[in-house]
């Protein structure tokens, strides 16, 4: 008899929902059915089933084909890398759990590593616009209960996070928020006319690369002060307009994403709208937040935080300090500038999200990747080790994009004798511990 | 059977009235035993002080915003990064250390244990997390409750029962330790921008006033019997005058009475008092209203307090009390950081300087020495920094030596750029020395 | 003064943080006291010795104290970082970090430096004869103190994010400049003698910002105020004074706002 399980988290976008029931085998070894999630959400459980799924490491050979390999070999061969390296790339984390992530640092502390997460390509500048100038934000739940200002910019949740504007941002009934979208003033500020413009009450065309002029006339015009005629293509009537509608919000929010992170001026972007909001709360209530969109990167985030103090990009090289700055410790630089000699990567894909000059430098490098699929990056790796999925064949506790710890449950068993995450790195771990006990590798 | 001795080391006891005499102690299973077998291992004291280990009663060590304050100040860390000799990890932060660093501070100074003072229920689990990583010492998390959206509605109907059965039910799902009370009302008035500055001010929508809540929370954590009393950190925090506000608060546990039989008598603790006594309309003719506080503390038996020391330093302010954050960032305009958690609490987060040049901070100063310095009863109040926000908890050892001396006291006091606005506004620089006879009993 | 004299005789292969050149680390050193020093790459630890040929000895003090430096130094990090007297000159292009945090003495590279140099340096002149990266002159991540005083002087282009969270002291621009000059400006003086691309001045609270050249688009929360003629580095000049951002807070003293201002070569 199939068995349904329910309350179970999605453990694909940055929304962490926490509703999908799913149908199992009786033997808990296949997924058969996923309700609640939508298409994106259910293709990462559907991934389980799929056919030709590697479940020994294997070894690239000199000719380019791969061997199959044991998980010892494997890990023998990982942690004479790691020890062997003086700076070695440890690139990924937001696709496993913060106890694994835990783990992986106390290798890196050991073996003098860099530890980076997939913020470096994506809310990184959100993180350097927070450590400049801080971020009035809240909680999703408080969006979906209070907020009648809503604000989308730079970014598409209709494609990217499908489930955040029925849960939480445009549609939901909250406590103070009863009559859900007919309560809610919805913007959108994008460059291109996006599906969730479409939702949107009114959407603004911001002429590209002109977010930070837009955002400093949307201050410039809340203190009353005079703006040229046009900015970024608005003209400046609409600008002092938005203004004035945004002080007479109870509550607002803005949503930002890739249109921010992304463009000209970068982390400026960001810092801009963050004190927009801040200006904003002198009237009434604004939060703003990042559309996180990698599952756990946040957590990646969070537990270098309380365990080193920075969110990602922390170089722990020298063994006896950390230390964190973007342009020097993040990934692409650390491998465009040649400044590292080995990579591990686990529970991301940087061949499908790094330049390709920072790729062919990993290439060139003795390279690990740890993730459950045959990917892009481990296409250019010495070796691959297979493990279980995170959030569908072993738990942990996972942050969802507001920084709400999740804990996320198991729904089937991983593929006979297939490691998990924390299984794996505890041995590379004891490994890199005999080796230095030795004296190195 | 674990058997060993402490040998040699100057043993304190203010129990028992043991003043650094020299003692051996002896300890089987982790209890101390009047003798031990003559298989015991012994650690060697010499020169070294044997007390019980030191007890942090309120902190902020663990959590979401302790931890965002870790990551948004990167120039915390910046060149005091570092890690000791051994099997210890990597140790950074001036004023918000990693949890490494907290474990091995706190321990270097000998303490045992630390209390989380704030744990919203839906970030618990990331409290828990941290506290898992903190290396050597104890901690324990109070869940807040002073603007929860389930305790206002029961308080408003005068259910305690429903409130205390919420409260039990949270404690068990959070693993929290007791009753944490953050600017009753005036967080929740915050999710509209708005505060509870008296305890009369209506919440917004939930129609209950901050004097309610205090009394109903007070009310159901002793129809629990928890092993603390209610946890309160004031209205009105930081503001000139506020003294009143904190006589008026202190005064709703009068005639409330502890139940329980392990023999706590407190039922409430009223929290960095420091921050919670001054006098005066404005910061121009602020002054101390510690000897008004104290006064009453001292008569009322059924109240504990902590200090909320100033250190003088760069530190990093956080606390669920919302408004006050923002409040603060108003006047220094460092980065703000905010975050208003669903149904619970809020929770800010501001750098902040405290520089001894300026009147007003070095007269904080004085203050919090003040309430330590006019307490009758010791076990009654506690010393702390309200570690990050009055100072980080590593400077400890300075906060004693300015207690325990009045020269230490006076030559900081006369060392201040404006050292007369400070005397004048406090009764510091007539102290005397801490010697005055004290009933070390409990 | 006594010199010490550096010759590279190995390229680093990776990068090499050099924290220890600089004349407070030399002061009271002999050459070989200074080639015990140690340089660091990732978990290697090694010594001057290995990279340089060291020879002079080195002043009693810092201030007594001059390093001289040849040979390709592009690898090398944090020279004459944290210096707070004496001199020192590289006849090479160099790396990040470049005396960051520099508090007094003189120092000069002869060729281009990497980002974050001159980072929240706070006094002493800082002369590049080359082009600088991203991030001269600004502040430390997460910090709100970036430049606090000293002379930072660049004889070609500097990149982005120049002079962030500037508060005090004059940085020289003689050529052009990519976006974000001046961000977030609390103080202090940035001199720019050639073009700048775009977002002059964005978030700008107080200090003076002049530009010889053109910008780009100029932020909108700049006000055109007056016409002034102006001496700025030795040259006479007419200039419109702006003044911003209007959408930042700006302090009051004795009732009156205190703006930032541009001065923009007519
Ligand atoms: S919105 Fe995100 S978390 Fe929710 S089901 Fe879709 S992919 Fe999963
Ligand atoms: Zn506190």
């Amino acid at each position: 008899m199939p068995k349904e399980v329910t309350d179970v988290i999605c453990p694909f976008c940055g929304t962490l929902c926490d509703d999908l029931i799913v149908t199992v085998s009786d033997d808990n070894k296949t997924i058969l059915g996923v309700k609640n999630a939508c298409a994106i959400g259910a293709e990462k459980f559907n991934h389980q089933r799929m056919p030709g799924r590697v479940k020994r490491p294997r070894m690239r050979q000199a000719d380019g084909s791969y061997k199959e390999i044991t998980y010892d070999e494997a890990i023998d061969w990982t942690a004479k890398m790691l020890v062997k390296s003086r700076k070695t790339l440890m690139y990924g984390w937001a696709s496993t759990s913060c106890q694994a992530m835990s783990i992986g640092h106390d290798i890196a502390e050991k073996v003098g590593a860099i530890v980076d997460n997939c913020a470096t390509v994506c809310h990184g500048s959100s993180l350097i616009a927070i450590e400049d100038v801080g971020v009035p934000s809240c909680t999703l739940g408080e969006v979906k209960n209070r907020a009648d200002r809503v604000i989308f910019w730079g970014c598409n949740p209709a494609h990217a996070h499908p489930r955040h504007m029925s849960r939480y941002s445009i549609f939901p009934r909250g406590f103070f928020t009863v009559k859900g979208h007919k309560g809610r003033k919805i913007y959108c500020v994008d460059c291109r006319y996006t599906d969730t413009a479409k939702c949107a009450d009114e959407f603004i065309q911001i002429q590209q690369g002109f977010d930070y002029e837009l955002l400093d006339a949307l201050r410039t015009a809340a203190r009353g002060e005079a703006l040229p005629d046009t900015v970024g293509g608005v003209p400046k009537e609409k600008i002092y307009e938005i203004a004035e509608d945004l002080k007479n919000a109870r509550f607002g929010v803005i949503f930002f994403g890739m249109g921010l992170t992304h463009t000209m001026g970068r982390n400026h972007n960001i810092d801009i709208a963050i004190n927009l909001t801040r200006d904003l709360n002198d009237y009434t209530k604004f939060a703003i937040m990042a559309m996180r969109g990698h599952w756990n990167v946040t957590g990646s985030g969070q537990v270098l935080g309380w365990q080193y103090g920075f969110p990602y990009a922390v170089d722990l090289s020298r063994r006896d300090q950390a230390r964190h700055q973007t342009g020097e410790t993040t990934s692409v630089d650390l491998l465009n500038r040649n400044e590292v000699e080995a990579c591990f990567y686990i529970a991301t894909d940087p061949g499908a999200h790094f330049p390709v000059n920072a790729m062919i430098s990993s290439s060139r490098k003795p390279t690990v990747t740890v993730d459950p699929h045959i990917n892009c990056t481990t296409e250019i790796s010495d070796i691959h080790i297979p493990v279980a999925l995170v959030g569908v064949e072993v738990g942990g506790c996972a942050y969802r994009m507001d920084n709400v710890p999740i804990e996320t449950r198991k729904v089937v068993d991983p593929p006979e004798g297939v490691l998990t995450d924390e299984e794996l790195l505890t041995k590379i771990n004891q490994r890199v511990d005999e080796l230095l006990a030795q004296g190195g590798a | 059977m674990s058997e060993y001795i402490i040998k040699n080391g100057r043993v304190f006891d203010p129990v028992q009235g043991i003043k650094g005499d020299k003692k051996d102690i002896f300890v089987r299973d982790d209890k101390i035993v009047d003798s031990v077998g003559s298989g015991a291992k012994i650690i060697d004291a010499r020169d070294k002080t044997v007390m019980a280990g030191a007890i942090e009663v309120h902190a902020h060590v663990a959590g979401p915003k302790v931890n965002a304050g870790r990551w948004y100040r990167p120039e915390d860390k910046h060149f005091d990064s570092h890690k000791t000799a051994g099997i210890t990890r990597i140790e950074g932060g001036k004023s918000i250390p990693t949890v490494f660093k907290t474990g091995y501070e706190y321990a270097r100074m000998g303490f045992t244990f630390a209390m989380e003072a704030a744990m919203p229920p839906l970030y618990a689990r990331h409290v828990h997390e941290e506290i898992h990583d903190t290396p050597i010492i104890d901690e324990a998390a109070l869940p807040v409750f002073g603007n929860n959206w389930f305790i206002l509605e029961y308080l408003k109907n005068q259910e305690i029962e429903n409130t205390a059965a919420y409260i039990a039910w949270i404690l068990n799902q959070t693993k929290g330790y007791g009753v944490k009370v953050v600017n009753p009302g005036g967080t929740e008035a915050w999710a509209w921008g708005l505060n509870c500055l008296s305890i009369h001010d209506p919440v917004p929508y939930f129609d209950i006033t901050p004097a309610e809540i205090i009394t109903g929370l007070m009310a159901a954590n002793e129809y629990l019997g928890l092993p603390h009393s209610m946890h309160l950190h004031q209205n009105n925090l930081g503001n000139p005058g506020n003294y009143t506000t904190t006589l008026e608060s202190l005064k709703l546990a009068e005639g409330v009475k502890a139940k329980n039989n392990f023999g706590r008598e407190q039922v409430l603790h009223s929290t960095h008092l420091q921050f919670h006594s001054y006098k005066g309309t404005n910061w121009g003719d602020f002054e101390s209203g510690a000897k008004e506080v104290m006064d009453y503390v001292n008569r009322q038996k059924n109240l504990t307090i902590d200090t909320g020391n100033v250190t003088l330093d760069e530190t990093t302010t956080m606390t669920a009390d919302g408004p006050f954050e923002h409040h603060l960032h108003g006047l220094n305009h460092l980065k703000w950081f905010n975050v208003d958690v669903e149904l619970e609490t809020a929770a800010g987060v501001v750098p902040f300087i405290y520089d001894p040049n300026n009147a007003v901070f070095a007269s904080q100063w004085a203050v919090g020495l003040e309430i330590a310095l006019y307490a009758n009863d010791p076990m009654r109040c506690f010393i702390t920094t309200d570690h990050p926000n009055a100072g980080p908890f590593t400077r400890y050892p300075r906060v004693y030596s300015w207690l325990m001396s009045k020269k230490v006291r006076d030559e900081r006091l006369n060392t201040f750029k404006k050292a007369d606005k400070v005397i004048s506004a406090t009764t510091l620089a007539n102290s005397t020395a801490r010697s005055r006879s004290m009933s070390w009993q409990p | 003064m006594n010199t010490v004299t550096l010759n590279v005789k190995k390229v680093p292969e990776l990068f090499l943080e050099c924290e220890n050149v600089n004349t407070d680390a030399f002061a009271g050193k002999k050459a070989d006291q200074i080639a015990n020093l140690g340089a660091f790459q990732g978990k290697e630890i090694s010594t001057l010795g290995d990279y340089f040929s060291i020879s002079g000895d080195a002043g009693e003090t810092a201030a007594e104290t001059k390093i001289i430096i040849n040979g390709d130094c592009t690898k090398m990090k944090y020279l004459g970082a944290k210096m707070t007297a004496g001199e020192m000159v590289v006849n090479s292009a160099c790396d990040m970090y470049t005396g960051s945090w520099m508090k007094g003495g003189k120092l000069t590279i002869n060729g281009d430096v990497h980002s974050f140099c001159g980072l929240a340096m706070a006094g002493g002149e800082f002369t590049i004869n080359g082009n600088a990266g991203n991030y001269l002159g600004a502040a430390y991540r997460g910090d709100w103190r970036g430049m606090s005083g000293g002379v930072l002087r660049v004889k070609g282009n500097a990149g982005s994010d120049v002079a962030t969270f500037m508060i005090g002291g004059e940085l020289i621009v003689e050529g052009d400049v990519d976006i974000h000059l001046g961000t977030h400006m609390e103080g202090g003086k940035i001199i720019l003698k050639g073009n700048a691309n775009r977002r002059v001045g964005g978030q700008l609270v107080k200090g003076e910002i002049y530009v010889f050249g053109t910008i780009n688009v100029m932020m909108p929360g700049f006000k055109p105020v007056n016409t002034v003629e102006l001496d700025v580095d030795g040259t006479r000049a007419t200039f419109t004074e702006y003044i911003g951002d209007l959408g930042e807070r700006h302090p009051k003293r004795k009732g009156e706002t205190v703006y930032g201002k541009l001065f923009l070569k007519q």
